[in-house]
């Protein structure tokens, strides 16, 4: 079947292809030609003050296809030098931290901080409350801690009521339970029980 | 004399939840807490609640009045059923003390509560345990060394081990409990 197909090639498609191929390229080649971007037609005020130009000094035109080296060297020269780039900050802008160190954690668990608002308490302040309130509700009144904390009575009296200080039981060690609870793993693993009465 | 523990862990992890129960909560320090309790990232307190209809704005005062505030209350009320029954005032009140809230039920608290501590999030928990859990092996036998150990020192009438009355009694006692719980879950599957 291939050979049949060349066959037909070397007879009929390639002489009908080329058929007055000289003249077609030529008749193609005009029409490109033709189809060219022209140039944009200057302004009309401006059309002889241009021709003019370029009559009088036509070195000007040629002037301007050239490139100037020299042009080229005027940044060769040029070194780039900020003073201020390496400034290390030693002060603090504003509010700006400059400690970079790791935070240390404190006892509770977070930054206590050095002034508290009226009315407000930090949770270490609270625990000492609650666990003296309930060790001797006589001796310590509700009307002292408020004072003392500078706290609203009757939101103290609140908190007194619904929170407590954990009471302790501890199971005999010998038991199962008792081995398997936590009390030979304190002191083990870093953490402390401080009992406060 | 009664003895009151203000309970710190000052190791790096601060506190964690290792397992609830009908009963309360172990900690990761061992100790194991009775009943609802108010969590610090560092402190336990307990939380004198009975259930989700006690958790109000008196009983919620304490985490209003911290400073620093705190970043996140999370809040477990419970078995899941319980969410519907809580007060959603609440939500208003602690809106406008700009406090953070997740309430969940106990068994997702614990977890968020777990997960937020160990991120140094500033977070506090207001947990009650669930008076339900579904029954397996693992929390059957941890019911049963709790009821053989702990239990009898908590009362009174059982302060001489030693009496075989007493003993047969609480046995008996204890057999009812596991019979009756083990029907009561067949009833709810």
């Amino acid at each position: 079947m291939g050979g049949f197909k060349n066959l037909l090639a070397h007879f009929f498609k390639r002489p009908v292809k080329n058929w007055n191929i000289e003249n077609r390229a030529f008749k193609l080649l005009e029409e490109q030609e033709r189809l060219k971007p022209a140039v944009a037609p200057r302004h009309p005020t401006t059309v002889e003050k241009l021709d003019d130009l370029i009559k009088e000094r036509p070195e000007l035109l040629e002037l301007q296809r050239q490139k100037d080296e020299s042009l080229d060297s005027m940044l060769k020269g040029m070194i780039v030098n900020p003073e201020k780039v390496n400034e290390v900050v030693t002060k603090s802008i504003g509010q700006l931290p400059v400690d970079r160190s790791p935070i240390i954690d404190d006892d509770f668990g977070y930054t206590e901080p050095n002034k508290i608002p009226q009315g407000k308490c930090t949770i270490r302040q609270s625990m000492k409350f609650i666990a003296d309130y309930h060790a001797d509700p006589k001796k310590v009144t509700v009307q002292r801690i408020a004072k003392e904390y500078s706290l609203d009575t009757q939101q103290l009296i609140h908190i007194l009521k619904y929170f407590q200080t954990l009471d302790l039981h501890i199971p005999d060690p010998k038991s199962k339970l008792g081995a398997k609870s936590g009390h030979k793993q304190l002191g083990t693993g870093g953490e402390t029980v401080k009992i406060t009465r | 004399m009664k003895t009151t523990v203000n309970f710190l862990n000052t190791s790096d992890v601060g506190i964690f939840f290792e397992t609830y129960s009908q009963l309360g909560f172990r900690l990761n320090s061992g100790l194991m807490v009775i009943g609802p309790c108010a969590v610090f990232p560092r402190s336990v307190l307990h939380w004198n609640v009975r259930n989700v209809d006690d958790i109000s704005e008196e009983s919620l005062s304490l985490f209003t009045i911290l400073e620093p505030k705190i970043d996140i209350l999370v809040i477990g009320v419970g078995e899941h059923k319980c969410l519907s029954r809580f007060n959603p005032k609440l939500i208003q009140h602690l809106r406008s003390k700009r406090i953070g809230m997740e309430i969940l039920p106990t068994d997702q608290a614990v977890a968020t509560f777990n997960f937020l501590n160990s991120e140094k999030r500033y977070v506090a928990g207001a947990l009650i345990p669930p008076s339900y859990i579904p029954v397996d092996d693992d929390n059957l036998e941890e019911d049963e060394l709790y009821l053989d150990n702990t239990v009898p020192d908590m009362f009174e009438e059982y302060k001489n081990p030693g009496s075989a009355e007493v003993e047969a009694s609480f046995k008996k006692a204890k057999d009812q409990f596991f019979k009756w719980r083990k029907e009561t879950e067949k009833d709810k599957h």
